[in-house]
């Protein structure tokens, strides 16, 4: 239906992304004559990307996704979902919730579901947005009072003599009872049904490899781990590559809604939307 | 206490920067300082991790100039992909055949590649265009002068 074979698919060099991307990446499933290009940056580089509407298939936020309805659609799977756990908050010396407000806190993007997570926890603080790999440095080094981690940072924060302040998957469990969602991959619409199928299966079909094939996958992941050792790094894809992965199923759908609407409703997003899945 | 006064550090690190207010140079900047400091530092598998990240930054700013050209094959150097930093080394030369960097990542290269006579010779060429060349007081220079400086006395002090 399309001349287009190649397809550039964007996400962020963490291991629960690369896992998820790996048979893809390896050559390992049958692409149906499409090229998939890999491209990896930060995460609230391609949340500002997909803005532009430059890549076809991309990991973004689930913040950022709010933005984006009107040109993209999520995938059903290859969520990111915390049950029970997300980014964390973390500072140099032990604090509370009661200590968050009016801080300057480093955090890893203005379009990341981190960041409006951490608005809806504490809408007050003095945000300094600043690359993911740069966060936990930040802190350490005295340049903001607290650093919100995503990726491996979350497991590795305490080696570097930081405190945890506040999981924001914990807070969210209590607030609502659902999981996390954090990232997701979107195909853009003017794909046209045929293709956005296609794409769809083909990413379905390399997760369930890398899951089916976990060793080679994880090898794939390390790559990506940075500071984490193999076990951890099992660990870490272990949180994010989950139930939800495959699918979101009706209670990751109801958080990902749950999630915008709330920041409609506190004024943290500023226009309504409309979430559109692929089937 | 959490609530102490902001301490600032007062460092030698640089200051993060603002991820949502970077253009795409300052993105592949960062990064390759990023990759710098990581080997340096000996943390070789930080390296690898944040090269495709870095790769990719560069590939966005295409056409590249001379100076991301070498910034680009210092990556590759660094990060043990010969091939890349070859081709940037290539590239800058064709440019400019006396190009103080492409020499220095030419040379770089050939060592790579323990093609001492190809090193030997590069740096040779290095030390005889050194002082032309800095008169001509490209930019890139003055960012790389400390590359250039050590390339140059290095190239100096090697027995011929």
């Amino acid at each position: 239906m399309t001349s287009m074979t190649t397809i550039h698919v964007a996400h962020s060099p963490d291991s629960d992304d690369a896992f998820m991307f790996y048979a893809l990446a390896a050559g390992k499933i049958d692409t149906e004559g499409l090229t998939y290009v890999h491209e990896l940056q930060d995460i609230e580089s391609l949340n500002q990307r997909a803005m532009r509407g430059e890549l076809e298939v991309t990991a973004v936020s689930i913040h950022a996704y709010a933005y984006l309805s009107d040109k993209y659609a999520l995938l059903p799977h290859g969520a990111s979902m915390g049950d029970k756990y997300g980014p964390r908050l973390v500072s140099r010396t032990p604090a509370t919730r009661a200590d968050v407000k009016g801080k300057r806190i480093a955090t890893p993007g203005p379009l990341t579901s981190a960041y409006l997570q951490l608005r809806m926890y504490e809408p007050d603080f003095e945000t300094v947005h600043t690359p993911f790999d740069e966060i936990m440095g930040a802190v350490e080094r005295g340049e903001v009072d607290m650093g919100l981690l995503i990726h491996e940072g979350q497991l590795t924060y305490q080696d570097h003599g930081l405190h945890l302040v506040a999981d924001m998957g914990v807070w969210w469990f209590e607030e609502t009872g659902l999981p996390l969602p954090l990232g997701g991959n979107v195909v853009r619409k003017d794909l046209g049904a045929e293709l956005t199928s296609k794409i769809s299966r083909h990413l379905r079909a390399s997760i369930a490899y890398g899951l089916d094939h976990r060793a080679g996958a994880l090898d794939h992941a390390m790559q990506y781990a940075r500071d984490l050792d193999r076990s951890q790094a099992d660990e870490f894809v272990g949180m994010y590559v989950n139930d939800w992965t495959l699918d979101y199923g009706e209670r990751g759908r109801k958080a990902v809604q749950l999630f915008l609407e709330r920041g409609v409703k506190e004024g943290l997003i500023t226009k309504p939307v409309q979430v559109e899945f692929v089937d | 206490m959490a609530n102490a006064p902001f301490a600032g550090s007062g460092g030698a690190m640089p200051r993060a920067p603002d991820i949502s207010q970077m253009t795409p140079e300052q993105q592949a900047e960062r990064l390759y300082d990023r990759i710098m400091r990581e080997y340096e530092a000996g943390q070789i598998g930080n390296v690898k991790t944040f090269m495709p990240m870095a790769i990719a930054a560069y590939e966005r700013l295409s056409p590249l100039s001379l100076d991301q050209r070498y910034d680009l094959g210092r990556i590759g150097e660094v990060g043990g992909d010969i091939p890349l930093a070859r081709a940037q080394a290539d590239t800058i030369l064709r440019a400019r055949p006396t190009h103080l960097l492409g020499l220095i990542l030419a040379a770089k290269v050939a060592r790579l590649e323990k093609n001492d006579a190809r090193a030997r010779t590069l740096d040779a060429k290095l030390v005889a265009s050194d002082s032309a060349e800095r008169a001509a007081a490209l930019p890139e220079y003055l960012l790389h002068k400390l590359d250039i400086d050590a390339a140059v006395a290095a190239a100096r002090s090697t027995p011929k």
